[in-house]
């Protein structure tokens, strides 16, 4: 993840959500920790395809 | 090795599961499962269903449940052995045992809990699971935790480990795995099901939301907000739990020990009187000789002989099948019955003449039964058959209906419930399922949809099935718009997957279940929403499969009427009537009846009924025991209603005349019904005579027919049919036009004796009709919800009949309807938001200190709420105070009233300053005649004033005409008639032609709406109160309609003449009868 390698998943969680909604959400996350120590939260849209971070 | 489910939820864990259990039962065979544990929320409501769903798709059933304990921590139970479902039975009804509240039974439950104490107390044949990963008890209290896994120990406790996917997952596994190490028990992985299929996770959100009592967007926090917890082929919870694949595959080492099948015998009995000194079949056999004396007189030897006979063989045939316990309970429950009768009715009371209630049913053409006080109709006299009530062949127990007032019914459940004790009686339960309206309001409601659009699309719903509301949507005038839009597209989609789904438990009409074994070991059992009565788990269905005998007491609305009626006779006239002893061959009662002048009588009333009997003009009471049987779904079908119709206008027209029949084997069993089949019993006389089948192979080619009328099981009667008829001479063709008839029949018709049981009530209510009908309407307005017509045309066609009714009112109504002279004075309980409680305290008040004085008065002496102050001056209820309506309401408004002190419960009240209004009230205008009307209609249901019709007619286009110039019209002619549907049939039978019923203020017209026309003006059929309709008119006989060509709504034409915008919501909703 940016440039860096995942040296540990720590945990994994999905939210499908809103889906009666104009914007569902359909979202995999995952809580990993990079080779440089730092924790990161990562997730893939489902409705966009593509992958996000945000702060853990 | 594999992996077993052992914590899933159906849609029997009441909003908190999403699927049936036989789809859950279906997709584990599919998914490859070999077991599979149903542990459903405090409770085994739908176990049983699951157990034998299973068992057909060859999975092995799991019985457990998921049961709280006092704080509110879960945990997971399963039965390892009949003992251990004992335990689990007993767990459950102590959990549910403090749930209602005393003297508040009829509010919310409270949750359902049970201390862990007894939980220990009856561990032995359970096994126990931490719980879930929400409030499972590993979590939320470990202590707690640590002494169930002592007192289970580790053979039987497990610490429970769930992956569902949200946050934390991981931190929550490592914690309740450090647990189990701690404890020294074993982990075990279970997903905590909620719905069979993916598809279902969506209708899971849903349910929360409705449980929540919120939308979708409020429940956030209590939904698991993704669509995880479906149930998934056995490999990929395996993969699901790789990081602990022992605790998976633990679920199946578990499952194996697992071996309790609720299928097998429960070790059920009934209290059979086999404990007592002498046999049962003596005890049965005196009680029926002693009744035969006092029932027979010996003038009459000839019946006198027949019913010896009768009986004797009667009694050969129930020792032979051991059933003389079976009418024994009967008989002692009666005698409860008639102790209820006299707590309910006083000793001195006219209704004690009446018997406390009557059977209806095949049993009523027993002897046993009419000797034992089960049944009224003497089945002798009556030519009744037992074949179809007892025979050589039964498969199981009789069924005995019992019919009772309503007040007696509502002792007896108590009392019966005591006499047999609390730990071995309850009443069968019955759940409430999702149809169109329940859907529409709750789903609308999750997905935020408009509340005034829901509604709309509600009333315009009269039907069942509420996978029919897409297509609704879609039929709206912005049907498109609306379904462009996700959520009404998931409203649509939902509503069809939510319908036949279980939303809460209610009781049984009347079905009780008495076991000799404590009850709460085989089904646990609940407080109902009535004080003193409770319910078992388990609807008659599953009582049925676990061989439970099921006592009906059933309440009659019309039985409770007849009483009332009889009260209010003797109170009037101070004349004591008995029933059984008026004249049953009343020349002006039957006029009546062929008139169809039957508005308000016990089964004769309806529509159909009425159109009927303008042509079989009955002349006695078996052509209306012929008559109530006639006019149902299974002689319908069976193409037996137009032969029977005609062949009687014959045959009145000619004594003489031969009616046809299908072969001359058919001319005696079918002689009293001219060649046709009218009753269940003439099925199996039929099947007997043309093709030799014996009793017990007639009941069950009936049973096929009736039972989901599986076309495969009737299939394989008709070779036997066809073959045995070919012995006796008939041909093929006969043979199989026959079997259609029947098959046409099906299940759908009374046997002879429940008919005539009902038709001896249509007459009693006919002949109560004509002789007393002020007091009949105010019998009848008093046992409302019950017939045919609501309350509104009830009056309508008693003030045609020349009956005075009179408008509530605060000084001079009683609580319910009672008589004032020669009128009806109607009750106070018949304004909205005005409970029968708070009306009998107006009147005890009223009776204590005297008239009110003005509005003011009434609100300070009475606890009454504002709506309900607001209703009683809004609907009529005080125009006796002499002030228009308006000015009450002002005056109403400046009314300072006690308050209650907060934090004391209503015990401390806060009592208002004296102070008189400081201004005059101001000059309102009074309310005009439309809206005095609609006032009427919207706050008491009825109205005793001008009819709607009456005010709309100067405004009602050209050559409308009314009821009574209708009359006058020529057959053929084109006409239009205007007026209010008072109800409205669809009936499956009817190819999909509308009956309509209008009122204006000169009587009833009937529509006739067909297919093409029902299409095109569907909003304003089912859903229109006041309506014009077009078309031909059509005079058959006596029989008069109006065949519909177009039909429009008279709403914007009376909102326009009315000057106002309430005419929809307050005019009485018509009732509404059949499929859209």
């Amino acid at each position: 993840m940016n440039r860096e390698q995942v040296t540990l998943v720590r945990e994994e969680w999905r939210v499908v959500d809103r889906w009666w909604t104009e914007e569902p959400v359909d979202r995999r996350y995952f809580e990993v920790v990079l080779e440089s120590g730092r924790n990161v939260c990562v997730y893939r849209d489902g409705e966009q395809s593509c992958w996000f971070t945000q702060n853990a | 090795m594999k992996y077993v489910e052992l914590h899933c939820h159906s849609a029997y864990s009441f909003l908190d599961g999403a699927s049936q259990p036989e789809e859950l039962a279906a997709r584990a065979a599919e998914l490859g499962y070999e077991a599979l544990a149903l542990t459903d929320h405090d409770g085994v409501y739908g176990s049983l269903e699951f157990a034998h769903a299973t068992k057909a798709f060859g999975v092995r059933a799991i019985t457990g449940a998921e049961v709280t304990l006092d704080g509110g921590a879960h945990i997971t139970l399963l039965v390892e052995s009949r003992r251990g479902y004992a335990n689990l039975c007993r767990l459950l009804t102590a959990s549910h045992a403090g749930t209602r509240q005393s003297g508040k039974e009829d509010r919310d439950p409270l949750p359902p809990s049970v201390p862990p104490e007894t939980l220990v107390e009856l561990s032995e044949g359970l096994v126990c699971l931490s719980g879930c990963a929400r409030r499972g008890l590993g979590l939320l209290d470990p202590n707690a935790a640590a002494r169930l896994a002592g007192a289970f120990g580790r053979e039987r406790f497990f610490v429970e480990l769930q992956r569902p996917f949200e946050r934390g997952d991981m931190r929550r596994v490592a914690l309740l795995r450090d647990l189990a190490e701690h404890l020294g028990v074993e982990t075990v992985a279970t997903g905590d099901i909620h719905a069979h299929h993916p598809r279902r996770t969506l209708l899971q959100d849903v349910l929360v939301a409705i449980r929540c009592r919120t939308s979708l967007e409020g429940c956030e926090p209590e939904r698991r907000g993704n669509r995880e917890s479906f149930l998934r082929p056995p490999e990929e919870m395996l993969e699901r739990f790789s990081f602990d694949r022992a605790a998976a595959e633990r679920s199946a080492i578990i499952a194996e020990r697992l071996e309790f099948d609720l299928t097998e015998e429960l070790g059920y009995r009934y209290p059979d009187f086999s404990n007592e000194s002498e046999p049962a079949i003596h005890q049965l056999a005196a009680i029926c000789r002693h009744s035969l004396e006092e029932r027979y007189p010996p003038s009459n030897s000839l019946l006198l002989g027949r019913a010896r006979a009768r009986l004797e063989d009667e009694l050969k045939l129930i020792d032979e099948l051991g059933l003389a316990g079976f009418f024994l309970l009967h008989h002692e429950v009666l005698s409860l019955a008639r102790e209820a009768a006299h707590e309910v009715r006083g000793l001195d009371s006219p209704r004690s003449f009446l018997p406390p209630g009557r059977g209806r049913g095949s049993s009523v053409g027993s002897i046993v039964c009419y000797l034992t006080g089960l049944s009224h109709v003497d089945p002798v006299s009556n030519e009744l058959s037992l074949g179809r009530f007892l025979n050589r062949e039964l498969a199981s127990v009789p069924d005995i209906d019992l019919d009772f007032p309503r007040d007696i019914r509502e002792k007896l459940i108590v009392a019966v419930t005591e006499r047999y004790g609390r730990e071995h009686a309850a009443l069968v339960a019955s759940f409430s399922t999702y149809r169109s309206r329940g859907a529409i309001r709750d789903v609308g409601k999750a997905l935020g949809l408009p509340f005034a659009e829901l509604e709309r699309l509600a009333r315009l719903s009269d039907g069942w099935d509420a996978r029919r509301v897409g297509e609704e949507v879609a039929r709206l005038p912005d049907g498109a718009r609306k379904l462009e839009s996700r959520r009404w597209r998931a409203f649509a989609w939902l509503a069809g997957e939510i319908a036949g789904l279980p939303r809460h438990i209610s009781q049984h009409p009347g079905g009780m279940i008495v076991s000799t074994r404590p009850l709460i070991e085989l089904v646990p059992v609940q407080p109902a929403a009535m004080a003193g009565r409770q319910l078992c788990q388990w609807d008659k269905d599953s009582c049925a499969d676990a061989g439970f005998l099921k006592i009906d007491l059933l309440g009659l609305g019309m039985l409770s009427a007849v009483e009332d009626c009889v009260e209010q006779i003797a109170r009037a006239h101070d004349e004591v009537i008995d029933l059984s002893r008026i004249p049953f061959d009343d020349e002006a009662v039957f006029e009546d009846i062929q008139r169809a002048d039957t508005v308000g009588a016990f089964q004769i009333e309806s529509r159909a009924q009425m159109q009927s009997l303008l042509r079989t003009k009955p002349e006695n009471l078996d052509d209306i025991t012929v008559q109530v049987a006639l006019v149902r779904p299974g002689p319908i079908q069976g193409k037996a209603v137009h032969p029977y119709i005609d062949a009687r206008q014959r045959i009145r027209e000619d004594p003489l005349y031969v009616f046809p029949v299908d072969h001359e084997l058919l001319r005696k069993p079918l002689r009293s019904t001219f060649g046709v089949v009218v009753f269940q019993d003439q099925v199996l006389e039929v099947a007997i005579a043309l093709a030799g089948f014996t009793v017990g192979e007639a009941e069950g080619l009936r049973r096929a027919m009736s039972r989901k009328r599986s076309h495969d099981a009737l299939e394989a009667y008709r070779g036997r049919f066809v073959a045995g008829a070919a012995e006796k001479g008939v041909d093929a063709e006969t043979a199989d036009r026959v079997f259609d008839k029947l098959a046409g029949f099906s299940g759908f018709g009374f046997p002879k004796a429940h008919a005539a049981a009902f038709g001896l009530l249509a007459y009693q209510s006919q002949w109560l009709r004509h002789y007393y009908p002020a007091e009949f309407l105010c019998a009848l307005l008093n046992a409302q919800p019950m017939g045919f017509y609501p309350p509104a045309t009830l009056v309508r066609d008693a003030q045609r009949h020349g009956v005075e009714v009179r408008p509530a009112d605060v000084n001079l109504s009683a609580a319910r309807c009672v008589l004032e002279g020669a009128g009806v004075r109607i009750g106070i309980s018949y304004v909205t938001s005005v409970g029968t409680d708070e009306a009998e305290a107006l009147v005890e008040d009223r009776e204590a200190n005297g008239p009110f004085a003005d509005v003011a008065d009434l609100a300070r002496r009475l606890q009454l709420s504002h709506d309900g102050l607001e209703a009683l001056v809004k609907g009529g209820a005080c125009d006796g105070f002499d002030r228009p309506r308006r000015d009450l309401l002002w005056e109403l408004g400046l009314v300072f009233r006690a308050q209650s002190v907060p934090g004391t419960g209503g015990e401390a009240k806060q009592l208002p300053l004296s102070l008189e209004p400081t201004t005059e009230t101001p000059a309102l205008r009074d309310l005009t005649r439309w809206e005095r009307m609609l006032a009427d209609y919207r706050h008491t249901g009825l109205s005793v004033g001008t009819h709607p019709l009456a005010l709309l007619r100067p405004h009602l286009p050209a050559g409308t005409l009314s009821s009574a110039e209708l009359q006058e019209q020529r057959h053929g002619r084109r006409v239009a008639v205007a007026g209010m549907t008072i109800a409205r049939q669809r009936p499956s039978t009817a190819k999909g032609i509308v009956f309509m019923l209008l009122e204006d203020e000169h009587g009833q017209v009937n529509l006739i709406v067909q297919p093409h026309v029902y299409e095109r003006h569907r909003a304003t059929v089912r859903a229109e109160p006041l309506v014009l309709a077009r078309g031909r008119y059509e005079r058959v006989g006596e029989n008069r309609n109006v065949l519909v060509s177009e039909i429009e709504s008279l709403g914007p034409l009376a909102r326009h003449v009315a000057d106002n915008d309430t005419v929809w919501e307050s005019l009485p909703r018509p009732h509404s009868f059949g499929r859209r």
